[in-house]
């Protein structure tokens, strides 16, 4: 309410003093008209324009959609014609957002005076600045420039290596934290090519994942998560109804575990030696296809479960049912590795390998692109050489190597012995901190990029909008310094800029896969798709006999506390902590926000002495501070006791403890990164209880369902059966109705959502953040329980004593239900809360006075109220959706099933004088479900998707709290699990 | 009982009353004025953070998901229920011909004008947009909108402002002849004062006629009010899904509170203001140990209805209800419930014996016990069920902050300020009727009261 | 008598107090005492010329804002006789000191934040610009006609059979 602010601060005014107290400052913000000059052909003010480009979050490389409202962009979505995304997109692509309008981003080029402080200076000076320096440096004789920052696809990629030759250097790093490296290395082994494989989960009937956490962040989440959903939903396979497998094998049980069958815990780091194990059994029951080729039986002969059990700390008979699972199945079987012991990856491919599913579940494609990460070695021999002062200008870029890099390659060390450090980004890091130039460059939506993420995927960045700040984009810089600094060598690099060299790498494309399109066609498609997509043929691999030789032994049997460290779901590897979205979705599994935690078992709680009671002293005065003494020295770190891992383990999340990097990003927790040894997430430490008292922040209350109807989970023999389900709650037929019951003449709007497929990755939590200009609140106000997100993720964990109550850990989305008879909307004594004629529960913003009856009547709890007046620090106001009211303080707000999207798709159905069609609206969360959990659509059409997946489903329909008999215009569909007592 | 009185031993007459009634509101000491001073600047202290809560949001509160009412509700709930017994005394036993009501009933009803007042500002307190509170009433304007009617709170609304003009009209109604009284001595601005609130009283036959006739009419009307306005209250909780507020016990088991907690604040006023006031021989033991019987019997009352809302959710055996009664009992705030209880249903037994009936100091220290119980119960009863509803994930329990509790404390400085303005310049005990007594006692061939000082020494 | 005077007084103070709130509620109200930096005539254009709204405010079926036109659409007639100056429009242009051919109009409608208000139906259902926006083309400095209240639409929604939901406007 822009406008409204000052009416609001005159009506406070007569509100406390008398009404004659005031003179009303009422003038509006936007007064002045500035019409264009000439007209933009494909603008209409006021409505969205879509650009296809690519999302630079993670090595993934979705395609995504920007929205773009009078050359703002507003929301980013998925692309629906790209095979990877599919049209949805993860919580971190979304906030890609809050990258490009972050306050905290480089507005114009600084140089670090003696002192250490920072002075802007212009961009010509910037630019001498560095052509000097680099051109002194090249003559100073070879590689005497070094460049150390992220992939950002092969065609920059490519101008960075000639821009380094150009000052002729092959000093050149690209640096990622959670390498692929163990993953490639063991393919080497194993089939002789360095390149990944893609999976298709959606093809096997059991999953075993070692420590991959593929709902999350291993490899590409968005992709995994959607073939997961399908790979868990009910379908006959030889002859029964059933659900696939799964079987996660790791210390921790994070949201891809909880969506598994079996939570194999694991000791941190002994994954590889499960996997083995797994392979023994395998083996040794004969399920290997090819039998005893040369020698798998010596390679795991010291993997006996009941012998290896000792060092993982797993039953051995569990290890055998999860190797039958994956002997036995029948249509396909794959295993993941995601951790960093190359064993597991090793096993896991020979466990693909030797069950015949390479190539199945698990293929190799042809002509892949090449590693876009440079090998550890490289970055070390960099480092060195940095450290040997063979290096006189260093330049970072992205990649936070000061922040992420193990300790052991004494990064910061190194950088000091470098003559001149040159820092080029977005929002100053760590490592700007150690640069004595730091230039600001473009956001990935602000620049030409191309994507190469596997063969037949050529995904095309275009830049969406006009740059937010006055940066450049960084490979401009490069190929300028290119060109004026170095002499002959400086022809390497013919084109302009960055956009002329995507273009001229694009041309190239056409010849290879342009198919019969002119250039230009090929061109505009490309942009108008967001790339070319083609299908790819498998490769033919075949098992190397070298990789079967034994090679490692298994590992020590643990003595003591470990601390495992684990990529956290939004923050990833440190790159999400400057953005507030991203900091204040509540992690799934431990459901804390900004923060870091430290996660352990009662009885490792109990070991050190922490209170039993936590969950009181959480609500109130916040427990006991942990010192874990570790080799980069002591940390302090707040406990989080919960069932959900193994003892002895200490689990905690990567990505806070930034000493710079922005207001949302600076001073919050612990960088693992800082004590971690290189190429190992864990490491074995001493732990004991401070007497200082800390509060991690939650908006959770109770873990508990107690036995109430919010998520309900079934078995799928019981499902083959049709056996409804028993919860103990009576069954209620509809009592007598005081009111007449509401008639929906047009549409009546409603909601599918099938809790087995949501994996509580909270992307829609994002899109709805994105897209209802839903205000962030901070840490303080979420522990006053003031958190605004309109959809949240309810997470309950079965209470121990009741084994056969479904899976251990229950996830499921929970926006508004749109009731019928909505308990909000009679309590309403001025009708803000009242019922639309299509069904929506709608809350009339400037009507509501904040009286605060509707949330304390509603049986959800999905209500939120103001507090204060929201606040978006510039420019991230530029991201506000100019269709949806910012509210003001001391009113409630809650979710709208995107009514905005509703409205505009009414209004073009009736002007262009047609039917809506099903599937024209859809909601920001459903839009953005990578599992496609949530279907939104017309109850009153019986064809729409929506009514159509309630019917295909009908022994899983149930709704919420049925008891109050709210009559929710949401229905869910149960969650599946194998069999009562496990999972 | 102050030494003083006790050697005193005299038959009352007219003339006693009216003297008394000179003394009180015999210009005011430095002691009065330093009273009223300090009530005047808790006000201001409320007040100045009521503005700051204005302008920066509900969030200078400790309120939050899901405790979205606590503390002001509670309030608004305790003065609202404070404002009862007022009524109760000055209307109900009136027409129940009550001769110990006499000597207590302007003040209570002075009480009650003055509750209902500040529980009045309680909504508006707590409201998120209090600028907009008139859309609470219907009136015709450009956008067609009216209030919902289906909406406890416009119910409450208009409870509470007919509550409010009745009371006022009451009150005023029966000060006429006494002030009329004043305004024959008064001089100087008094005089103008009191001439234009006696609205002309001679005294007549005919005046008296129809004043005592009006008194009837208004008294009648005001007597369902009793039953009604708190009822309406009660039904802001009672008609929420709310588990633990969802119960149809809530209209008597809110009257009966109010009246325990209106009937205790009435002896928690008149024991100090008899005290200094030096009214022993108006209001007398026997006033209140009256009161304190009052007083027993409602407390009776409250703890039968917290034991039958028990049993109701215990035979009703529904999970979510049984589950907030059990955290109301032994969760993280279960000592609030404790605490009420003791206060509401163990203490007022004392009452029992007649020794500690006729004991000012016992009666005091009681009475303030069952102020701050049955504040408790509005609180746990509001926050309490709030905190642990349906949704275990969103549970979490309410710690107010500076702001609301320096507001609460404000509305007592607030209120008390209104009563010692008024007590000093109107009549706080209804010589008229004290008179009507005088005459009763004379028939009723007593010279005194019962328990009455010179009873004693007799 | 004291109270013959003070009666009076608290109740005008009173009656200002209420007012004054009213009236702070609308400060978005139309305003009539616009004026623009060029003295452009709606009366020329829309009525002597008879040029259609639309031919200019282009964007009214198509969107929620009908749009300013855009330079170009001026030159477009006045052509060289922009280039050679109209004298009142040259003069606006050269005394601001903004980049040539920026034209800062003063809005006379706006609507609050919290009303979503969308041209693009209105037009598809016929209703005439002149019904909200008053006979423009007799206009040379265009002042409101009608007060752009709640009580306007719903009127007009009433009349036509449109809808009366609330959320169609306040979302």
């Amino acid at each position: 309410m822009s406008d409204g602010l000052s009416r609001r601060s005159f009506l406070k005014l007569a509100a406390t003093a008398s009404a004659a107290a005031a003179i009303p400052g009422c003038e509006p913000a936007a007064r002045k008209l500035i019409p264009y000059v000439v007209p933009d052909e494909d603008v209409i003010p006021g409505v969205p324009t879509f650009y296809a480009t690519t999302c630079a979050e993670c090595s993934a490389g979705c395609g995504i959609v920007a929205r773009v409202m009078e050359g703002r962009v507003i929301k980013l979505e998925g692309n629906p014609v790209d095979p990877i995304s599919q049209g949805a997109i993860c919580a971190r692509g979304q906030a890609g957002l809050q990258g490009l309008y972050n306050p905290d981003r480089l507005g114009k080029p600084n140089t670090r005076r003696a002192d250490g402080a920072l002075t802007v200076i212009h961009w010509d000076e910037a630019t001498k600045l560095i052509n000097g320096k680099l051109a002194a440096a090249a003559q100073a004789g070879k590689d005497r420039v070094a460049f150390i920052g992220v992939s950002q696809g092969p065609t920059l990629d490519k101008i960075t290596k000639a821009w380094a030759q150009a000052f002729n250097s092959a000093r050149v790093g690209f640096w990622e934290a959670f390498s692929d490296e163990p993953a490639r290395a063991a393919a080497e082994a194993c089939f002789g090519r360095r390149d990944l494989p893609i999976y298709k989960l959606d093809q096997a009937e059991t999953i075993i994942s070692f420590g991959a956490d593929f709902v999350e962040t291993w490899n590409s989440p968005v992709e995994y998560a959607r073939q997961f959903a399908q790979f868990r939903a009910p379908k006959t396979r030889n002859g029964s109804l059933s659900i696939g497998n799964a079987a996660y094998v790791g210390p921790r049980l994070n949201s891809t575990a909880a969506k598994c069958d079996e939570w194999v815990a694991s000791n941190p780091g002994t994954e590889g030696a499960v996997a083995m194990s797994v392979l023994n059994v395998v083996v040794s029951q004969g399920w290997a296809s090819n039998g005893d080729a040369g020698g798998l039986k010596e390679l795991v002969a010291d993997y006996d479960p009941e012998k290896i059990s000792v060092q993982t700390g797993v039953p051995a008979d569990q290890i055998k049912r999860i190797a039958g699972w994956f002997g036995q199945a029948k249509d396909g079987a794959v295993a993941l590795a995601g951790t960093t012991d190359p064993q597991a990856h090793l096993a896991a491919m020979i466990l693909n390998a030797v069950t015949g599913n390479v190539g199945k579940t698990m293929i190799f494609l042809d002509e892949t692109p090449a590693q876009p990460t440079s090998r550890p070695e490289e970055i070390k021999a960099i480092i060195e050489a940095m450290r040997d002062g063979q290096v006189d200008i260093l330049v970072i870029a992205g990649g936070n190597p000061a922040y992420s890099m193990p300790p052991a390659y004494a990064f910061r060390e190194a950088s000091k012995r470098v003559g001149y450090v040159i820092w080029m980004g977005e929002v100053p890091d760590e490592s700007a901190e150690l640069a004595n130039l730091l230039i600001p460059t473009h956001h990935a939506l602000e620049t030409w990029r191309d994507t190469n993420p596997r063969t037949g995927v050529y995904g095309l960045g275009q830049p969406v909008m006009q740059p937010v700040y006055p940066s450049r984009a960084l490979h401009d810089i490069l190929i300028a310094s290119a060109h004026l600094g170095a002499g002959a060598a400086a022809q390497a690099i013919s084109y302009e800029n960055a956009a002329d060299a995507i273009n001229t790498a694009w041309q190239e494309l056409q010849g290879k896969a342009g198919g019969g399109a002119t250039p230009k066609q090929f061109w505009d498609d490309a942009r108008r798709h967001g790339g070319v997509f083609q299908e790819a043929k498998p490769a033919s691999v075949s098992l190397n006999a070298a990789a079967l030789k034994p090679t490692i032994r298994p590992p020590a049997a643990p003595n003591g506390l470990t601390l495992w460290a684990f990529p956290h779901i939004f923050l990833y590897d440190g790159r999400g902590a400057n953005k507030s979205w991203l900091q204040e979705i509540p992690d799934p599994v431990t459901q804390i926000v900004w923060d870091t935690w430290a996660e352990m078992h009662p009885e490792t709680a109990a070991k050190l002495g922490l209170k039993k009671d936590y969950e009181q002293t959480r609500l109130f005065a916040g427990i006991d501070v942990i010192e874990i003494a570790t080799p980069g020295g002591p940390i302090q770190l707040t406990a989080t006791i919960s069932p959900l891992i193994k003892p002895g383990v200490i689990a905690v999340p990567f990505g806070q403890g930034h000493t710079s990097y922005g207001r949302y990003a600076k001073g919050i927790g612990v960088n693992p990164f800082s004590f971690l040894p290189e190429g190992t997430h864990s490491v074995s430490v001493t732990a004991r209880k401070t007497d200082k008292k800390y509060k991690l922040v939650t908006p959770l209350g109770n873990s508990d369902m107690l036995g109430r109807t919010i998520i309900e989970a079934m078995t799928v023999s019981d499902l083959a059966n049709g056996v409804e389900p028993d919860f103990g709650e009576e069954k209620i037929d509809r009592p007598y109705e005081m009111y007449e019951p509401f008639v929906y003449a047009g549409h009546k709007w409603g909601m599918t959502i099938d809790v087995n497929s949501c994996t509580g990755c909270s992307a829609c939590i994002a899109a709805c953040y994105a897209e209802n200009n839903v205000q962030v609140v901070g840490k303080e106000n979420v522990d006053l329980g003031r958190i605004m997100s309109w959809i949240r993720v309810e997470r309950y964990i079965r209470p121990a004593d009741k084994p056969n109550d479904g899976p251990l850990i229950q996830i499921a989305p929970m926006l508004c239900q749109q009731c019928d008879h909505a308990p909000c909307e009679p309590v309403c004594p001025v009708f803000a809360s009242h019922h639309t004629e299509e069904g929506i529960n709608a809350q009339i913003y400037n009507r509501c006075i904040g009286t605060r009856f509707c949330e304390n009547n509603c049986p959800y709890k999905v209500r939120r109220f103001n507090w204060y007046a929201p606040e978006f620090v510039e420019p991230l106001n530029y991201q506000l959706n100019p269709d949806v009211t910012v509210r003001g303080a001391g009113v409630m707000e809650k979710c709208t099933f995107c009514i905005q999207r509703i409205t505009t798709a009414e209004i073009n159905a009736r002007t262009e004088d047609r039917k809506l069609l099903d599937g024209e609206i859809i909601p920001a969360c459903a839009q953005a479900c990578p599992s496609r959990a949530i279907t939104f659509g017309d109850i009153n059409d019986p064809n729409s998707a929506m009514i159509k997946r309630r019917t295909d489903n009908k022994g899983r329909i149930y709704t919420m709290l049925p008891e109050f008999n709210a009559l929710p215009a949401i229905t869910y569909l149960r969650d599946l699990y194998q069999e009562k007592g496990k999972a | 009982m102050a030494a003083a009185v006790d050697q005193r031993n005299y038959e009352l007459t007219y003339l006693d009353v009216d003297r008394t009634a000179q003394r009180v509101m015999a210009p005011a000491g430095l002691k009065y004025w330093l009273w009223v001073g300090f009530c005047a600047f808790l006000v201001v202290v409320g007040g100045s953070f009521w503005t700051r809560q204005i302008y920066q949001g509900l969030g200078v509160t400790g309120y939050g998901q899901p405790t979205l009412w606590a503390i002001y509700i509670t309030d608004f709930v305790f003065w609202v229920g404070i404002a009862h017994s007022g009524t109760l005394i000055s209307a109900v036993l009136f027409l129940f011909r009550t001769r110990w009501r006499t000597a207590v009933y302007r003040c209570a009803e002075t009480m009650t004008v003055f509750a209902v007042a500040t529980a009045g500002l309680f909504p508006i307190v707590h409201l998120g947009r209090p600028w907009f509170f008139y859309w609470l009433c219907p009136y015709p304007n450009e956008r067609y909108l009216q209030p919902d009617f289906r909406s406890p709170l416009t119910w409450d609304f208009f409870a509470i402002s007919t509550y409010l003009t009745t009371s006022v009209l009451f009150l005023s109604m029966g000060l006429i002849p006494d002030i009329a009284n004043q305004r024959d001595i008064a001089a100087g601005w008094r005089k103008k004062f009191y001439t234009v609130l006696a609205c002309g009283w001679q005294g007549t036959d005919l005046q008296w006629r129809s004043f005592s006739m009006a008194y009837l009419l208004l008294a009648g009307f005001a007597t369902p009010l009793v039953l009604s306005v708190h009822s309406v209250v009660s039904w802001d909780f009672a008609t929420m899904q709310t588990p633990g507020m969802h119960s149809t016990i809530f209209a008597p088991y809110f009257v009966a509170g109010a009246i325990f907690s209106g009937c205790a604040l009435v002896l928690t006023l008149i024991i100090p203001m008899r005290k200094m006031l030096h009214i022993e021989d108006l209001v007398t033991i026997w006033h209140l140990d009256s009161l304190s019987k009052v007083v027993l019997l409602t407390s009776l009352v409250i703890s039968y209805s917290y034991c039958t809302e028990f049993f109701m959710v215990w035979y009703a055996q529904d999970p979510i209800e049984m589950m907030t009664f059990h955290q109301r009992l032994f969760g993280l705030q279960g000592y609030l419930f404790g605490g009420m209880v003791l206060c509401n249903c163990l203490i007022p037994l004392l009452l029992f014996s007649p020794s500690i009936r006729t004991n000012t100091i016992w009666l005091f220290i009681i009475s303030i016990f069952v102020n701050i119980g049955m504040w408790l119960e509005r609180f746990v009863l509001i926050a309490g069920s709030l905190s642990t509803a349906t949704i275990p994930s969103q549970w979490k329990f309410y710690i107010p902050k500076v702001t609301e509790v320096m507001i609460t404390i404000a509305s007592f400085g607030w209120f008390l300020m209104n009563f010692s303005l008024f007590s000093k310049f109107l009549p706080i005990v209804s010589m008229t009727e004290l008179k009507e007594g005088v005459g009763w006692l004379r028939k009723s061939g007593r010279n005194t009261y019962p328990y009455s000082p010179n009873r004693k020494a007799s | 008598m004291m109270n013959r005077i003070l009666i009076p007084v608290s109740l005008f103070m009173f009656a200002i107090g209420l007012y004054m709130v009213g009236v702070s509620q609308r400060p978005w109200a139309p305003r009539n005492d616009v004026v623009q930096p060029i003295p452009f005539s709606h009366r020329v254009h829309a009525g002597i010329n008879k040029i259609p709204c639309q031919y200019c405010h282009e964007y009214a079926r198509r969107s929620a804002n009908s749009g300013v036109p855009p330079v170009e659409r001026c030159v477009g007639c006045h052509g060289s006789a922009l280039l050679g100056g109209i004298e009142p429009v040259t003069r606006a242009w050269t005394d601001t000191k903004q980049p040539p051919f920026e034209i800062r109009w003063n809005r006379v409608y706006a609507l609050p934040d919290f009303v979503r208000f969308v041209h693009k139906p209105h037009i598809w259902a016929g209703v005439q610009c002149q019904e909200c926006h008053g006979a423009v083309e007799t206009m040379d400095r265009v002042v409101p006609v009608h007060e752009i209240n709640m009580g306007f639409c719903v009127d007009c929604h009433t009349k036509r059979g449109a809808t009366q939901e609330c959320f169609v406007c306040h979302h």
